[in-house]
């Protein structure tokens, strides 16, 4: 090196010593956005440390499609009963202003199930609410067993393009604007302990849904039930992509 | 142990102007250079977080490590990366800090993204070749040879203007 490479050192030094960045911001967003990644790669100690309760035993059941000829309002869903029906029947075109639709954290799982299209028919376990505020609904149910987790989070504090690709990139998956403004990040399958999950989210303004279903009881340290989690990543993205959870 | 969110927030405080001077040597941007600084702790924390794996060995290593990779990573996807421009400032005019700031972000933007980072790695963070390599996933000859190329492209900007500013 010659006798300038100490000059760049003090170059680069000088350059940027000026530069007086808004930390607690900086710190505050940074935090947010790791938050948010936690939750969608679900690797929170909150759901791993589940106990397995009320788990539906064994009866498959076909979902209802939201608005469907064969949907019905029952309040107790996710019972021990037979079936398992959606209760929330949209009764307009959405109009995506990007603010979540007031749906009680218990049923997220039913109305996302009902969503699907085909119907997919898996035995429904009885769900765990997290978090049950209107900012912030998180529930687990176990599909068939095997444990799935979905999401309705914000307003956070929002995604560009190129964190969400950012995100995708470290999750192993791909990010795409699906509409203006509305980024769907989808994920896996990926191996993590022997477990198997994939994932889906889409923030529209600053509102997340996601979805992640694993092929295990459990996050971590269970076995395999299945080859596949039961919500294969297109189901995830039908579910997610969905205008219905956006009013 | 998985480490606290409270020692996870100090260590943010304290390593985020050092974060964000590196990051802003790279990106040139102020705007890129926070959204980096941003994704790099999201990364870092939840890294922090993990119950496997243990504790982050060596945190302030991890955390400029990943902002040079993040950095990396966003130059790659980015469809137009930044074009030199076509003319090179012929003389870099004297008077402070702020000379020296508008002089090296002109040098530095004559860099490719990879080149840029090599130099605030080795000069700003003083990381050895070897660590360097390591992180941008380059031979440490690759390095060396990054280095020596930044220098006199430099060089080839500022001119005699470099050993101007340093006295300034």
């Amino acid at each position: 090196m010659s006798i300038d490479d100490t000059g760049v050192t003090e170059l680069l030094r000088r350059a940027s010593d000026g530069l007086t960045p808004d930390v607690d911001r900086l710190v505050g967003g940074g935090i947010a956005r790791g938050r948010s990644r936690r939750r969608r790669a679900w690797i929170g100690t909150t759901v791993a440390s589940l106990a397995v309760i009320g788990v539906v035993g064994g009866l498959a059941v076909v979902v209802p499609r939201v608005g469907g000829a064969d949907s019905a309002r029952d309040p107790d869903i996710a019972s021990d009963g037979p079936s398992v029906t959606a209760t929330e029947t949209p009764t307009e075109t959405p109009t995506s202003s990007g603010r979540l639709r007031d749906i009680p954290a218990a049923k997220v799982p039913t109305v996302a199930l009902s969503l699907l299209d085909p119907p997919v028919s898996v035995a429904l376990g009885k769900p765990d609410v997290h978090f049950g505020e209107p900012g912030n609904r998180v529930v687990t149910v176990r599909l068939d067993g095997m444990v799935t987790q979905f999401g309705m989070i914000g307003p956070g504090p929002g995604s560009s393009s190129s964190s969400c690709e950012s995100d995708a990139e470290s999750m192993g998956g791909s990010c795409q604007e699906i509409e203006d403004g509305v980024l769907l990040l989808t994920w896996g399958p990926a191996d993590d302990d022997g477990v198997t999950c994939q994932g889906a989210s889409v923030e529209r303004s600053r509102h997340e849904v996601y979805v992640t279903s694993c092929n295990a009881a459990e996050r971590r340290d269970s076995p395999p039930l299945a080859d596949e989690p039961p919500l294969s990543v297109v189901q995830l993205t039908q579910i997610v992509a969905n205008d219905y959870w956006f009013e | 142990m998985p480490r606290t969110q409270e020692e996870f927030e100090e260590f943010a405080v304290a390593r985020t102007p050092q974060l964000y001077r590196a990051a802003w040597l790279m990106c040139g941007d102020a705007h890129r250079a926070e959204d980096l600084v941003q994704e790099t702790l999201a990364k870092v924390y939840v890294r922090w977080h993990r119950r496997l794996g243990g504790p982050i060995e060596h945190p302030v290593a991890y955390a400029h490590t990943t902002v040079t990779r993040t950095y990396i990573s966003a130059q790659r996807r980015r469809s137009n990366h930044e074009t030199p421009v076509e003319d090179l400032p012929e003389r870099v005019e004297q008077g402070g800090d702020a000379a020296t700031t508008l002089a090296l972000r002109a040098a530095l933007a004559q860099l490719a993204p990879l080149d840029r980072a090599v130099l605030v790695m080795r000069f700003l963070e003083d990381v050895s070749v070897a660590d360097t390599a390591d992180a941008l996933g380059v031979s440490p000859g690759a390095v060396r040879n990054r280095t020596l190329r930044a220098l006199d492209r430099l060089r080839a900007v500022l001119g005699p203007s470099l050993r101007d500013l340093l006295e300034i």
